[in-house]
């Protein structure tokens, strides 16, 4: 298999209800791709900074007093980062799940459960980082994007 | 050709997002419930429609945009419309962007938390044009019942009603996984001619003839002639209705029902007319300009005096 993108990113709360594009370039005939994705972390342990959170979330959504008593039952605050992908025609789909480490797997004949399958054609491709929450002051998001022959698999 | 109430489950996700079934095992599911058509509704995907083509269970295709400002339901698109550039702003032109790939939209959960209890959970799209939607989930988040949150997506979904908007209730249960179900038997009941297919899905929600329901069968003709989601002269007119439980005995066995009494409601949700469940029909003056809904109240096993059944509405010329 070969290297084709590498990513590292840092997100902090003010990526919150971004898209992050990483755009790359596919220049190879690969009959799949290959993602390895994670991003730490994923909880929020700071208990004190989870009730700020959590109240603040239910003061603006209407919240009433049964539902602030209860402010634990929200817990725990987590990161919520999803991928999705676009080829140079269009849209591959997402992998909109809670978890922080996925392997995604895409070819022409198949596909990993969300991403769309097709041919690996050369070109500009987009990996999308959809920051959907971040709770905790930090949370680094790493992609690696391979691609290899049939052979390879 | 006659008109038959067909009970589906309008919001579902498989593990091509966040969900425990696969395709084959949310149709196995539904089946058990005896739903006869279900909307596949995976988060911003729709990788699981090709799993669904085989179905012998009717499968409307469709897409929750999980966006981070709320979740829209589209169902039925003919080309993708990009859900990640939807802000609160542009929603009225992304919205006649599914409209002209010719899909329908609906609102999931409008009261839902938002973020980051759920993310993006929360309706927050500053909507002016809601012809544009075809139905608002008035029951949802799994909990198919009156509670605060559904309480102020029914009042919503009337202050549309008000505004001349002809828009459908339904349940959606946003189903992911069996573990937690409540009301298991709960769903919307869809209007159509003949036998269900998708496109007559599609059909009964654009034409708003939908019944809410945490259980029962339960439905409602005018004058012999009109149903939910039909425009009828003011004046005075005859309501027949129907109270079934038999599905619901068959999925939900421990659950048990004392039906106490049907509200016709209108205008500002005002309740314009009681009458007991107990009769079958009633008269009713309905004025010019005014929509009509029937909910249906009473006990359940587990909880007294609640709303458990609520219709779409009737418009008055």
């Amino acid at each position: 298999m070969k290297l084709v993108a590498e990513f590292e990113k840092n997100l902090t709360p003010l990526d919150e209800k971004t898209n992050v594009a990483l755009p790359f370039i596919v220049a190879d005939d690969f009959d799949f791709l290959r993602f390895t994705a994670s991003y730490s972390p994923k909880r929020l342990t700071d208990r004190e900074r989870a009730k700020e959170l959590i109240l603040l979330n239910l003061t603006r959504d209407n919240g009433n007093e049964k539902d602030t008593e209860k402010w634990e039952s929200f817990l725990p605050l987590v990161n919520l980062v999803t991928l999705s992908l676009d080829d140079e025609k269009g849209y591959r789909g997402a992998c909109h799940r809670q978890a922080e480490y996925q392997e995604l797997f895409l070819s022409e004949s198949e596909a990993s459960p969300g991403l769309l399958q097709g041919k690996i054609t050369k070109g500009k491709w987009k990996a999308v980082l959809n920051v959907h929450a971040i709770v905790t002051e930090n949370c680094t998001y790493k992609l690696k994007i391979e691609g290899g022959d049939k052979n390879e698999r | 050709m006659s008109v038959e109430l067909y009970p589906c489950e309008l919001h579902c996700h498989t593990l091509h997002s966040d969900g425990d079934f696969t395709v084959k095992e949310l149709i196995s599911e539904a089946k058990k419930r005896q739903l006869k058509g279900i909307c596949l509704t995976d988060h911003n995907t729709v990788s699981g429609h090709k799993e669904a083509l085989d179905s012998d269970l009717v499968i409307l295709k469709g897409i929750e945009w999980t966006t981070y400002f709320g979740h829209m339901l589209c169902l039925d698109s003919n080309s993708y419309v990009d859900w990640r550039n939807a802000v609160p702003d542009n929603i009225d032109k992304k919205t006649d962007e599914v409209k002209q790939a010719d899909g329908i939209c609906g609102v999931a959960h409008p009261f839902q938390w938002g973020t980051p209890i759920c993310t993006g959970g929360h309706w927050d799209f500053k909507v002016s044009k809601w012809e544009n939607f075809s139905y608002i989930e008035v029951f949802s988040e799994g909990e198919p019942y009156l509670n605060d949150k559904n309480a102020l997506a029914i009042e919503f979904w009337h202050s549309l009603l008000d505004k001349g908007y002809k828009i459908a209730p339904t349940m959606g249960r946003d189903w992911h996984r069996l573990k937690g179900n409540k009301n298991i038997s709960a769903c919307t009941y869809l209007y159509c001619e003949g036998e269900l297919t998708a496109d007559k899905m599609k059909q009964a929600l654009k034409e708003g003839r939908t019944v809410v329901t945490t259980g029962v069968k339960f439905h409602f003709t005018v004058d012999g002639n009109f149903i939910v989601g039909d425009s009828l002269k003011a004046g005075e007119h005859t309501f027949t209705f129907n109270i079934d439980t038999s599905r619901q005995k068959q999925v939900d066995p421990e659950e048990s029902y004392n039906f106490k009494e049907l509200r016709l409601i209108s205008k500002g949700g005002e309740c314009v007319k009681t009458v007991s469940a107990n009769k079958s029909t009633f008269e009713a003056e309905l004025l010019k300009d005014r929509w009509y809904s029937l909910e249906l109240w009473g006990d359940s096993g587990k909880k007294e005096n609640t709303l458990l059944a609520l219709t779409g509405a009737v418009y008055c010329k």
